[in-house]
């Protein structure tokens, strides 16, 4: 099977650090990824970098086809241009062009529209797929109402998807933080993606919602979605992901399925560490974490 | 029926299930649902405004009535800035300035008719929005509004400087609307009573200009382009994440509001027949800020309400025009402090609304499942989650 | 030429005193202190107010005008610190918008609530320094524009002493790399930034009662333009820089002299802001400022 994403020796730095090394990994259609690492491994830089939120210093990520790390010719490099250029649009793709091609994202620390409702928030992400004019919204022509009618049926279809069961007139800040998460992964689902990137799907749930979400996730992959999670929750991802990336420093150290990662004596020492090994990475980590 | 709403979104490749169940219409009375009540408030105050005329026609009452009207418009446009896209715009004279002078020196220098020079009033502030706007909208929420105070002061000097704006002194005697061989200088009479045209025609067309301008844009706060202005409001990274292009909706918001200042800029200068650059300074920038600010940013209703306060105040109670100034600029620090979201917010529900309570989704067994759902692994799997912590959630964004 | 050079150093290190401020609170809580413009207008008028207070007026004396100076300092710098208490302090974790919008409130309160009190025309400043001069290079150099570059000087020498040498500065720097963190290694954030509000309003205030000196006449409104002016340099330098307010400042000053100089005088702030909107177009970093990579 082609590959649907193809991270090639992705790197990122900022500064002196280097918070991508090197990664290269590559996702079919369909499948279900994890993508694992101590904290301040680089594992969220590396999202941001795929949905084109971050500039990579260098290498290439493929689409479904689609280059989306594009590369500023020699000449404006030397000049010095490089980021003027790429902060006015040339040379670089725009994060909400790769999701119209496809790729729809969550983020660490959920960030729904805090002032607007559930269903709006959802309807936010069929932006693109909505047939709407200027004239016909001034004008509330039949097709901009039908437009409408079909967005929110649409949203709504996928509220009861990822089985939320609240008022979806509430704003998202009265909501429970489980159903929140279940809200954003509607809003990611409603961009009608290819694959999705989960950023820590599972953080701040209990079990229950855990469970839950597990079932959703291999629902949302039955759809023919491929689906890429960051995850601390070994459990969740041992149960889950069909095939595994470990990262450590920026480097991906390790790539099997969970069977093999288990045994692979590299991450269980990235993991486990030498003891004063371990002291540095966790305090680089908290460094970081803040930050991003 | 569900073939035809598939027409109404463009092919993609994953479509949600059909809902699980049917929801309720929302009511749609006056008194049981919002925008039914919201509808009814304003219908109400367009037939006060059209009456108004018929009870008192003096010169003065007009005058004041259609510069308020204007001051509705123009906090319309800054709300569709400001309250919808969360652009905080400090120069939104400027678009004022560039419709007034626009149709000014269209109608005196050029000796072109009213509506020819509304056309070019239109298309001027689109241009005007995007050379604004193209090269600062990508600068931070901050940067944005001191850019925009130098953009105010950069067409305000322009206009003084210049020879063809009529420098200091401005352009005087711009014509009002003509059709034909009648203009509305002539005035008419219905049922004996005279309407002298210079001033409450103009309170007629600004009416009927303010009202599409209030309606249109609700409806372009509540469309697709609405809900994407809201969501860069929000939070920028996400709206981009969901396939927003957050740059053209920026874009996008502040040419509606230029387009919706010119046509002010344009109702005042056919208003008074004159107009001198000291009606484009900073000040009044500020004070349509207020005027939005105090309503609630984002909130038709709220706007329209902060609007005829910052412009009738000053009319109604004298003493109270001297120190209007410093009395909305305390205003403005204590709403920011105790009520951010103005006096009327966006996200108000009416009080005797709020008491119902949302129907419950009827209890399906697909929302069971997911919701509910059995473990299926046993405990013993989930107690071997690794030791780091998740707490990166809480850590939050820094400011 | 060497004229226009010297005239533009003179009203650059007005606009790098005010730019200062504005570079400081930027830098440490990233807010823009709309109001820091007034906050120079205030430090004019609390001169004025108390010299006419002892019924000192037509005075030329420069030991006076330092004493002045002082107290105009002080008071300002504790209006600012009043001002951070009241106004931004509860927004602090706010949308920037929120505070935004609040310190244009407070702008406006600073304007009008002087226009209240003193009247809407401007007032006669009462020290007025004696303009007798001499020739240096082709230009003229009078000695109160002297005394004011000297002041100016001082005044930055000792802020860069102060941000560079003491605990105080260490812990200013802290707070602009990293707030949380700084909290957490037990600085006392909310006194690091008042101390902050205190200097830089102090040195609007300076810059406000050399200005009336200078100029001769204040009014409620003077501070609004050298406002967006003092911006313009903190952006020129690079905003957060303290050596690129200062050098920002000079650079406006001789800019604008020379601006006005080639296109008219009635042009010289559409040449400012056309600068401004052209250094955050494509140089939002400034002259001095580091790329900061926007994290997400």
């Amino acid at each position: 099977m082609s590959a649907l994403l193809e991270v090639r020796d992705l790197r990122l730095q900022f500064g002196g650090v280097k918070a991508v090394d090197g990664l290269s990994f590559e996702v079919r259609t369909g499948e279900i990824l994890a993508v694992i690492g101590p904290n301040g491994a680089g594992k969220t830089s590396a999202f941001n970098c795929i949905s084109a939120f971050y500039l990579p210093t260098s290498g290439s990520v493929e689409f479904d086809g689609n280059r989306i790390v594009r590369e500023v010719p020699g000449f404006w490099r030397r000049l010095g241009l490089t980021h003027l250029l790429q902060s006015f649009g040339f040379y670089r793709v725009l994060p909400s062009r790769v999701t119209k091609w496809g790729m729809a994202r969550t983020f660490q620390n959920l960030r729904l529209f805090r002032e607007l409702s559930v269903l709006d928030n959802v309807k936010t992400a069929m932006h693109a797929n909505l047939r709407e004019g200027f004239w016909s919204t001034l004008l509330h022509t039949p097709g901009y109402r039908r437009a409408e009618e079909a967005c929110a049926r649409e949203a709504r279809g996928w509220l009861d998807f990822v089985g939320f069961a609240e008022d979806e007139n509430l704003y998202v800040t009265q909501l429970p933080y489980g159903e929140q998460r279940r809200v954003e992964i509607a809003r990611a689902l409603a961009t009608s993606p290819k694959l999705l990137l989960l950023d820590e799907p599972a953080a701040g749930l209990n079990f229950n919602e855990k469970q839950s979400l597990m079932e959703l996730i291999r629902k949302i992959r039955d759809m023919g979605v491929a689906v890429v999670l960051i995850e601390h929750d070994m459990g969740l991802v041992m149960e889950l992901a069909e095939r595994i990336v470990v990262l450590n420093y920026g480097k991906e150290i390790a790539d099997g399925t969970p069977e093999e990662i288990k045994n692979d004596p590299v991450v269980i020492e990235a993991y486990l560490g030498v003891d004063e090994d371990e002291g540095g990475a966790t305090s680089t980590a908290r460094a970081d974490g803040g930050r991003s | 029926m569900a073939g035809r709403l598939d027409q109404a979104l463009k092919h993609a490749p994953l479509r949600a299930p059909s809902p699980l169940f049917d929801r309720p219409r929302a009511p749609r009375g006056v008194f049981t649902s919002q925008t039914g009540f919201l509808r009814a408030l304003g219908g109400l105050a367009v037939v006060l405004l059209l009456v108004l005329p018929f009870m008192d026609a003096s010169r003065y009452t007009m005058s004041i009535a259609t510069s308020a009207l204007i001051y509705v418009m123009l906090c319309m446009g800054l709300n569709v800035v400001v309250g919808f896209a969360g652009l905080l715009d400090l120069g939104y004279i400027a678009f004022f300035a560039v419709g007034a002078y626009v149709s000014g020196i269209f109608t005196t220098v050029l000796g072109f008719p009213m509506w020819l020079s509304l056309i070019a009033t239109i298309c001027a502030c689109i241009i005007a929005g995007i050379i604004i706007g193209a090269p600062t909208l990508r600068l931070r929420s901050d940067y944005l509004a001191i850019v925009t105070l130098g953009f105010g002061e950069i067409i305000r000097i322009t206009a003084n400087n210049l020879d063809i704006t009529g420098g200091p002194s401005g352009i005087h005697g711009i014509p009002s609307w003509e059709f034909g061989g009648w203009s509305f200088d002539d005035g008419f009479s219905i049922g004996g009573i005279e309407f002298p045209g210079y001033v409450v025609f103009y309170y007629f067309v600004a009416l009927v200009v303010v009202v599409v301008g209030v309606i249109g844009a609700g409806r372009l706060g509540k469309g697709k382009m609405g809900r994407a202005w809201k969501a860069v409001r929000d939070d920028e990274d996400a709206a981009e994440a969901m396939g927003i292009n957050t740059y053209i909706a920026k874009i996008s918001a502040y040419i509606i509001g230029a387009v919706w200042a010119g046509m002010a800029g344009q109702l005042m200068a056919t208003h008074l027949s004159a107009i001198s650059p000291n009606s484009f300074q900073f000040l009044y920038s500020a004070l349509i800020l207020m005027a939005v600010v105090l309503g609630g940013m984002g909130s038709t209703p709220g706007v329209i309400i902060g609007a005829l306060f910052v412009s009738l105040a000053p009319e109604l109670l004298r003493d109270f025009a001297e120190w209007r100034f410093l009395i909305f600029g305390v205003l403005l620090v204590v709403v920011m402090l105790f009520r951010p979201a103005g006096l009327w917010p966006a996200t108000a529900v009416l009080p005797w609304l709020k008491r119902q309570k949302p129907q419950p989704p009827p209890f399906t067994s697909a929302v069971s499942a997911v919701d509910h759902g059995e473990p299926t692994v046993p405990p013993s799997v989930m107690e071997s989650v690794d030791g780091l912590p998740a707490t990166d959630a809480e850590e939050g964004r820094q400011p | 030429m060497m004229q226009l050079i010297w005239n533009g150093l003179i009203v650059g290190s007005f606009y790098a005193l005010v730019a200062l401020g504005y570079s400081m609170v930027y830098g440490i809580i990233k807010l823009l202190n709309f109001a820091h413009g007034d906050i120079y207008m205030l430090g004019a008028f609390v001169g004025f107010f108390t010299l006419s207070a002892f019924g000192i007026s037509n005075e030329t004396s420069i030991p006076l005008l330092l004493v002045i100076m002082l107290l105009s300092m002080v008071t300002t710098g504790l209006i600012g610190v009043g001002i951070e208490r009241i106004a931004y302090r509860p927004l602090r974790n706010s949308p920037r918008l929120a505070v935004l919008i609040t310190a244009i409130g407070v702008s406006f309160t600073l304007e009008y609530g002087v226009r209240q009190l003193f009247g809407p025309n401007p007032e006669a400043f009462p020290i007025r320094l004696a303009s007798t001069g001499f020739d240096v290079l082709g230009m003229r150099i009078t000695a109160s524009q002297l005394v004011l570059v000297v002041i100016a000087a001082v005044l930055m020498l000792v802020l860069a002493h102060i941000v560079e040498r003491t605990s105080q500065g260490r812990a200013m720097r802290a707070i602009a790399l990293d707030p949380q963190g700084a909290q957490l290694m037990g600085v006392n954030v909310n006194r690091v930034i008042a101390t902050v509000f205190f200097i830089g309003s102090a040195l609007a205030g300076a810059a406000g009662v050399m200005a009336g000196a200078y100029y001769g006449s204040i009014d409620f409104l003077m501070g609004f333009i050298i406002g967006l002016k003092a911006f313009t340099a903190a952006v020129i330098g690079g905003i957060g820089n303290l050596y690129g307010a200062m050098l920002g400042g000079l650079l406006l000053g001789l800019l604008e002299s020379f601006g006005a100089a080639w296109f008219g005088g009635e042009w010289r702030d559409v040449f400012s802001f056309a600068f401004l909107i052209l250094f955050l177009t494509f140089k939002p970093t400034g002259l001095l400022g580091a790329r900061v990579v926007e994290r997400m």
